[in-house]
């Protein structure tokens, strides 16, 4: 058997849990809050400020206590995709997200770890902030628009149009 | 040696309970640009049922009034042509009735002809006078 760091990531997982999510919270048009998605599955959300060396963490999730804690200095849009992201943590992988691999996540990309969990994290945001059936009825939208509507950056919300549309 | 996680949590400095300003604020601001958008599509998708129902079949096929004239006289003059052409062929392959074959194709071009000069002379008369 191969080891969980060689698997390929399961994007499919990732979107069916999303979706899951999304219609256990009854959330069926845009902008979706995953503060209140954390709340429907028991998770608290603490918006905090890092000291030191930790003050580029954008995020992390606390299994302990069932908290994600976001930095207070990100921009609103940035926020929705931290908690989503460690929302994927949480859903996708409990037991891992416990142990000592887990990575928090920072505001500088270049420092992020791109292994399969986060990857399928990053995946399971995409899904939940911005799932295909909602996207659909604003693919003609420039991007800037989208972005503002389903309260995601420019970057994500043009990643996700690309993968959806290539566009 | 600390995980990644036991370091920050060890620097958390402040906690708020409640959701901050900023993404409130982006939560607030995507919805109500997703309202408008929505009231938007409503409004455009209502305004294209209701032109259609004005249009009726015959509409939808030629477009609307100002335009149905000049589409039906292009239909005219390409049909024209085709026949014409049609009808001069039959009657270089059939050669005792081919004065009658000839005489049915310049009706088909005087079809032609008429449609063109609708088409011309409704583009003069559209056009403004000049002072």
């Amino acid at each position: 058997m191969s080891s969980p760091q060689l698997m390929k990531p399961d994007y499919r997982r990732a979107e069916h849990e999303a979706i899951r999510l999304l219609n256990e919270s009854g959330i069926f048009e845009p902008p979706v809050n995953p503060v209140q998605i954390a709340h429907t599955i028991g998770v608290s959300v603490n918006f905090v400020n890092f000291s030191g060396e930790s003050e580029g963490v954008a995020g992390l999730y606390d299994p302990a206590k069932n908290v994600i804690y976001v930095n207070q200095g990100e921009a609103g849009v940035r926020q929705t995709f931290t908690i989503a992201h460690e929302l994927g943590h949480k859903v996708l992988h409990e037991e891992w997200a416990k142990s000592e691999a887990y990575k928090v996540l920072w505001r500088d990309p270049t420092r992020q770890a791109k292994d399969r969990w986060e990857q399928e994290a990053n995946a399971f945001a995409a899904n939940l902030l911005m799932p295909r059936q909602m996207v659909d009825s604003y693919r003609e939208y420039p991007i800037s628009v989208v972005a503002k509507i389903f309260a995601v950056s420019k970057d994500v919300a043009g990643f996700r149009m690309k993968y959806l549309y290539g566009i | 040696m600390a995980s990644e996680r036991e370091t920050a949590l060890g620097a958390v400095v402040a906690q708020t309970p409640a959701e901050p300003p900023p993404l409130e604020k982006a939560i607030s601001e995507a919805s109500s640009l997703a309202e408008q958008t929505k009231q938007l599509q409503l409004t455009h998708a209502h305004a294209i049922a209701m032109r259609n129902a004005d249009l009726g079949w015959f509409g939808r096929i030629f477009g609307a009034e100002p335009q149905a004239a000049i589409v039906i006289a292009f239909i005219v003059v390409a049909c024209g042509l085709i026949a014409a052409g049609g009808l001069w062929w039959v009657a270089y392959k059939n050669g005792s009735n081919s004065a009658f074959w000839s005489g049915e194709a310049h009706i088909a071009l005087g079809a032609v002809t008429t449609a063109l000069g609708y088409v011309f002379g409704r583009g003069s008369k559209d056009t403004p006078p000049k002072a």
